[in-house]
């Protein structure tokens, strides 16, 4: 059983982010946290980031490559891109059939 | 001359960011600690960046893949968890002892002065606030012996002894304070109040050394977990009320024409040990819900995730 976002609590929205940011290639903490903050406009602190990380790392959702200079890059395990591809496709439904609600009753 | 203090500003935030870096596990810090580091100094740091780095550190001394082979928080020794417990409870309740006897004991000028009844004139909140303090510490005092009781008149043979032995010893100490309070040191006030609060101490002790030779069961397992919680939400309660009252003494003492006394040094001393027992008793029940409410406490020790390693 490969697990659900939400059993991460309270880093399950920091993770979702975190995941996003790497569905586009690998990258390290700050690059991380510069990213997210441009595409959702979510400012992660460290704190946060690396406490989800270490979870992600845990279930085998993302791995770190080597290091380079002290910062290390880390990427979506084909584990991570399923659990990221059916979370967003359960949210793309929700915002369909939000969507189409709101635009039937304000019809 | 705003930019030089501004850099300033920056490198103090900074240097505290990294000192904050070692509240974490060192199994923690030993994978992420350099890479955190490289991310603080490109990372502009703020009061938030402090906090969260702080609240980060909290939740990682809680994630079981931290724990250490040998600590009070590890789930793994069960023994020592609930040893450290009662000690945490019985260093709550000495601590208490004095505390109670300075602010309660109407006889002693040397006292501190709590103004206690003109506090309440003056904010009826305070009279709420206390009471419910007072009905929720006596209401987990009552759960905590009763859970005991039950447990040492239940099926566990090895709790009975040692349960039998402190309850005794509270007995004892009752009948004391009843028959011949005038063997008993000090006012007639700290005479009723001081040994029962001894006797409930030695009673918690005994219970928690029998607790840690026990075979505990599920149920009895959940029902110490739930007792436990309850004691430690009303040594919440207390200490809160006890450094508040401190504070505001330490703060307005010349306002109550008030001199620092040896009194003062050792309510100090009191309400000190109160918050530590406290943070003690809601780290080991806090970590043991997280970690043990399913299962049994001694037949899962070893089913714990293994610690990432670097």
């Amino acid at each position: 059983m490969r697990g659900e976002l939400s059993d991460l609590g309270r880093f399950s929205d920091p993770s979702l982010l975190i995941l996003s940011s790497l569905a586009n290639g690998a990258k390290h903490g700050y690059a991380m946290m510069e990213d997210i903050r441009a595409f959702s406009g979510t400012q992660l602190e460290p704190g946060t980031l690396y406490g989800a990380l270490a979870r992600l790392e845990r279930r085998g959702w993302v791995e770190p490559l080597p290091d380079q200079e002290r910062r290390r890059p880390y990427r979506l395990t084909a584990l991570g891109q399923a659990v990221l591809r059916e979370q967003l496709a359960s949210m793309q439904r929700v915002l369909a059939t939000g969507l189409g609600r709101l635009a039937t009753s304000l019809g | 001359m705003q930019g030089r203090r501004s850099t300033y500003q920056s490198l103090w935030l900074q240097s505290l960011a990294l000192w904050l870096l070692r509240l974490y596990p060192r199994r923690w810090r030993g994978r992420y600690e350099g890479e955190v580091q490289a991310l603080l100094e490109e990372h502009a740091i703020r009061l938030r960046t402090l906090g969260d780095l702080l609240t980060g550190a909290f939740d990682a001394r809680l994630d079981p893949a931290y724990a250490q082979e040998r600590s009070v928080l590890n789930m793994r020794s069960p023994r020592l968890t609930t040893v450290s417990l009662f000690c945490a409870f019985a260093l709550f309740g000495i601590a208490l002892l004095p505390l109670l006897a300075f602010l309660l004991d109407p006889e002693d000028e040397q006292n501190v002065p709590t103004h206690y009844g003109d506090l309440v004139s003056a904010y009826p909140l305070v009279g709420l606030a206390s009471s419910a303090i007072l009905v929720v510490s006596l209401l987990a005092g009552v759960a905590l012996l009763a859970t005991f009781f039950v447990l040492a008149l239940g099926r566990i043979p090895n709790l009975r002894g040692s349960s039998a032995l402190a309850l005794l010893v509270l007995a004892v100490v009752a009948a004391l304070v009843v028959l011949v309070p005038e063997l008993l040191p000090g006012s007639d006030f700290v005479r009723q109040l001081m040994p029962a609060l001894l006797g409930i101490v030695v009673s918690i002790v005994g219970i928690g050394a029998a607790l840690t030779q026990s075979r505990l069961g599920m149920t009895q397992w959940r029902a110490l977990l739930v007792t436990a919680a309850t004691t430690t939400l009303a040594m919440v309660l207390i200490a809160i009320g006890a450094v508040t009252w401190l504070m505001t003494v330490l703060l307005h003492a010349s306002l109550l024409h008030f001199t620092f006394t040896y009194s003062l040094s050792l309510a100090t001393g009191a309400v000190s040990s109160l918050a530590l027992a406290t943070v003690i008793a809601v780290l080991v029940v806090s970590r043991a819900f997280a970690t043990r409410w399913g299962q049994h406490p001694l037949r899962a020790a070893s089913q714990l995730p293994p610690a990432t390693t670097g």
